[in-house]
């Protein structure tokens, strides 16, 4: 199964099954479930204005989890600062994933206040942003506009066996 | 879609793979075998109180096409015709004449064939196949104008014993010439990849593989270019244009009338006799192809589907062997100088 969004510039999303697992594997689809979240890893294609997320980190101690709150520490900073070292630089942080416990996932206030927060932040390097939030019955992704600050929803993934965008 | 990345990996496939022109080895070894041929008629021929019939050479198959891979295996093919000066009046049968050209080379560690359409030569060395020289055998007309080709094996009927009427250079020429330029490299490149699914696929399943001549004339036929422009330059698109050849054959398989309705691919020769370059194929061979084909378009339709040129390369590997190269990741991605500093996130 693999999953490929079309972006604003025309090029392509595609986040790979590694971390899509990772993700997916965390959703809260049972009452107990706390929330969970962390950082999206991939490439930006050289010639191109294709992506591939190919890694995602999962939760760690530091981060704040509830029900319905996650705080994702910065101890984050590591999985950034390896796979950048690994990979000669071209393995960059894309942007933030965290799940919802609802069927369909809609950012919450909180949500879009901390992404804008993100797309302005000048220590954040690269041109594209992405947001990805995780919930029970579909995954939905927003490409991130660093200049506007702003984001446009770009594709949702049904969990249960259909595929849209 | 069309990717840089994934074109750059299928030119140095290519390089990889192609049998270079001026390949010391092939070239070599086809000069011994002449040389052994030339001694063993005389041999053969002194021993009856004859004179050896004298012949000429012509540079047959790819290597004189400019269209041969480098054997993943190791076993090497080298294709020669040799043009003995008799009439076909005086020899009307070409499986005498091809047993001339196997009794000459007779030897140690050496298998010979008579088969329809040459004589092969398979040597081994340490108990494995080595390389095989498949010997088209011709005669000219009286006037020298035609060329005719011996078909036929030791086992055939009368009727299927026939100088028939062939034009090799006339073939060489007619590949040599298609097309110009970079696209004419292209339409050779495409040929070679081809050739190595071809290999790597029959391999296999050990079903009896098209012959290289037939896939040669197929991209003859039905080839058409197709590039890219980025950033107001044209790139060849070797994938896309690969794709659409396969799709060409796929489309072509099609009932057609001789002496029963069969499905098959016919792909006729441009040349002399014009005859179908697949006709020594069974139907069931043919069933093969079309099956074979259409995985290969489906892993073509896949590669150039995929966002990622790893995962595209990964797809071409299995559909043209281990020597297919994969880039690396961190060769695929843009280079940023210092890894971003996250701040907390909330949510």
């Amino acid at each position: 199964m693999s999953r490929i969004l079309t972006l604003s510039s025309g090029g392509r999303l595609k986040i790979t099954d590694t971390a899509w697992v990772k993700m997916v594997s965390l959703r809260q689809d049972t009452l107990r479930k706390k929330e969970a979240g962390g950082l999206l890893l991939g490439r930006q294609i050289l010639e191109s204005d294709d992506l591939v997320i190919d890694d995602v980190s999962t939760p760690v101690r530091g981060d704040t989890r509830a029900r319905m709150r996650f705080v994702r520490s910065k101890r984050h900073q590591r999985f950034v600062d390896e796979a950048w070292a690994k990979s000669n630089g071209t393995r960059v942080y894309l942007g933030e994933w965290h799940t919802h416990p609802e069927g369909v996932p809609s950012p919450s206030s909180e949500d879009l206040r901390s992404w804008r927060k993100h797309l302005s932040d000048k220590q954040i390097h690269g041109e594209a942003l992405f947001f990805v939030i995780v919930g029970v019955d579909a995954v939905r992704v927003w490409e991130g506009f660093r200049f506007q600050r702003s984001v446009n929803l770009i594709g949702e993934v049904c969990l249960h066996g259909q595929e849209s965008d | 879609m069309y990717s840089p990345i994934v074109q750059s990996q299928l030119m140095a496939f290519h390089n990889l793979i192609r049998l270079d022109e001026e390949n010391q080895i092939l070239r070599e070894k086809r000069d011994q075998l002449l040389e052994r041929l030339q001694r063993g008629l005389r041999r053969d021929f002194m021993a009856k109180g004859k004179v050896p019939p004298s012949f000429s050479t012509l540079n047959q198959g790819s290597y004189a096409m400019n269209t041969g891979i480098t054997p993943a295996d190791g076993e090497f093919d080298i294709d020669v015709g040799v043009v003995f000066e008799i009439s076909r009046r005086d020899f009307p049968d070409p499986v005498v004449v091809k047993a001339w050209v196997r009794d000459a080379l007779a030897g140690p560690n050496t298998k010979i064939t008579i088969r329809n359409s040459c004589v092969t030569v398979s040597y081994v060395k340490n108990g494995n196949p080595y390389y095989h020289v498949d010997i088209a055998v011709f005669c000219p007309s009286s006037n020298g104008e035609q060329m005719y080709i011996g078909k036929g094996r030791e086992n055939s009927l009368e009727k299927s014993r026939n100088w028939e009427p062939a034009d090799p250079k006339g073939l060489i020429k007619l590949i040599n010439g298609h097309r110009k330029g970079d696209e004419a490299a292209q339409f050779r490149r495409v040929i070679r990849y081809l050739k190595s699914w071809r290999d790597e696929t029959f391999k296999k399943t050990g079903n009896a593989a098209p012959v290289g001549i037939g896939l040669t004339v197929a991209a003859y036929h039905w080839f058409q270019p197709q590039t890219r422009t980025v950033e107001k330059t044209q790139q060849f698109d070797d994938l896309a244009t690969l794709r659409a050849l396969v799709k060409q054959m796929l489309d072509r398989f099609s009932d057609g009338f001789l002496g029963l309705w069969e499905y098959r691919l016919r792909v006729a020769l441009p040349v002399a006799p014009k005859t179908d370059v697949f006709a020594r194929m069974s139907l069931k061979q043919m069933k093969d192809l079309e099956t074979e084909l259409k995985t290969l378009l489906a892993s073509l339709s896949r590669a150039g589907a995929e966002v990622d040129p790893v995962a595209a390369c990964e797809i071409l590997r299995t559909v043209f062997g281990q020597r297919f190269p994969i880039p690396k990741p961190s060769t695929t991605g843009k280079r940023l100088a210092a890894p971003s500093v996250m701040p907390t996130s909330y949510s």
